[in-house]
């Protein structure tokens, strides 16, 4: 079913609207809220809770595209879950991506930087415009999606060394971006 | 920059790079007749464009780009410890040069691994003797990176009592020798040469070799290519 029908559905307030989001995008809000959170319940939860955010949210929403709202409401919330959780959470797939970013990014906490941090956003953004469509797909799903580096693998019809190297390679480029930019010391 | 700053920046990233992260789907590498044939052109041309070019190659280690150059030095991109543990890529490198046609690696005691981000030559796994194809466009062997890997070594290693200082000379040392062939016809022989360190790290140098009787490593057969099907099919497909 296209994403407008869809949209359609919970606009009319048709108690089919979440059974055809969960159809057409449940696996990769599964995929996402797993990613995140090691507790299969949670993620569980997660993903209900995000599918009552959007029966709330349309109308008056009309997001396009669904999917990336979606995904980011069960990220959102797979978030907060995984910050109210105990370090005993702290193995997840997601924890380990943001922590290879961490140790390439890495600089002391002042309030400048932090205040930088809206900067980041941008920059980020215009890093990725920068990438080949390969390596910016491979860094998306590592770091926002936080796939593990056998599924990006195997999505991608690579090797998992071809996606280590690539992404140890891509963290370079965008150290090297941000520098350029003067949004790392 | 912690780990929530990245996190509210990851948030924000823009809605068509998720979308098109997710709708990806790799296309199967299907060279036409018309594209190997205007391939084989083009190095037809280069070639004969280009027999009296310069032979020069040097070699950088992946990572910190270092060149490792004659007089050697010692790699800060791996170590191993004495209980067989490694953390990174001891030597991971690239050639940088122009008008190689193509470079015989071998491999004398330990094993080393081809890739090609380019997805356009053969891979052949962990191997020892292999020849790459390199072409005539000198900015695709920034992404040809040869890892070598002392497997042999980790694996004495971990034996009980095993120390780095013990390890008899051939786990401590390594050549990896290039054959290399320019798209002239010259060929030149040259070898990178590592060292296992006391302290776990390694030491290397790149420079002229010239083979002899007791080379008897580069006298093993290439290393079959992987299928392409196998290297780059989509196993989700």
């Amino acid at each position: 079913m296209e994403d407008e029908q869809i949209i359609q559905l919970f606009t009319q307030r048709s108690g089919q609207a979440v059974s055809e989001l969960s159809n057409k995008y449940g696996r990769v809000c599964t995929q996402v809220a797993r990613n995140i959170l090691s507790d299969p319940r949670d993620a569980e939860e997660c993903i209900n809770d995000a599918y009552l955010a959007v029966w709330n949210t349309i109308p008056p929403q009309n997001p396009h595209p669904l999917l990336s709202y979606v995904c980011r409401i069960v990220r959102n919330l797979a978030l907060k879950k995984y910050h109210s959780l105990t370090a005993q959470k702290r193995d997840s797939t997601y924890h380990i991506a943001l922590d290879e970013l961490k140790n390439c990014l890495s600089s002391p906490d002042t309030a400048e930087n932090l205040l930088e941090a809206r900067e980041l956003v941008k920059g980020l953004n215009c890093f990725l415009g920068t990438l080949e469509q390969k390596n910016r797909i491979i860094f998306v799903r590592r770091y926002w999606y936080a796939d593990a580096i056998g599924d990006i693998a195997r999505k991608m019809g690579m090797t998992r060394h071809n996606v280590t190297v690539r992404l140890s390679r891509i963290r370079e480029r965008l150290k090297k971006y941000l520098e350029g930019e003067g949004l790392l010391p | 920059m912690n780990r929530e700053t990245i996190s509210n920046a990851l948030e924000q990233i823009n809605d068509k790079y998720i979308e098109e992260a997710e709708m990806y789907r790799p296309k199967k590498f299907l060279p036409g007749f018309i594209g190997i044939a205007a391939a084989f052109s083009l190095i037809f041309l280069t070639a004969w464009f280009t027999l009296a070019s310069s032979v020069s190659v040097t070699v950088y280690a992946q990572d910190t780009g270092e060149e490792i150059t004659e007089t050697g030095a010692v790699l800060h991109t791996g170590t191993i410890d004495s209980s067989g543990e490694q953390t990174g890529h001891p030597l991971m490198f690239y050639l940088s040069g122009k008008h190689i046609e193509r470079v015989r690696f071998s491999c004398r005691n330990q094993s080393i691994y081809f890739m090609d981000w380019t997805e356009k030559r053969d891979e052949f796994g962990s191997a020892q003797n292999f020849t790459v194809e390199y072409g005539p466009d000198p900015s695709e062997y920034y992404y040809l990176l040869i890892d070598w890997m002392p497997d042999r070594t980790l694996a004495a290693l971990h034996e009980p009592g095993a120390s780095i200082a013990a390890l008899p000379p051939e786990l401590r040392e390594d050549t990896i020798v290039l054959e290399i062939t320019f798209s002239g016809g010259k060929t030149i022989t040259k070898a990178i040469e590592i060292s296992l360190l006391e302290d776990g790290s390694f030491f290397a140098s790149f420079g002229e070799y010239r083979i002899t009787d007791k080379d008897d490593f580069i006298l093993r057969p290439d290393a079959p290519a992987i299928p392409r099907e196998i290297l780059y099919g989509n196993p989700l497909s």
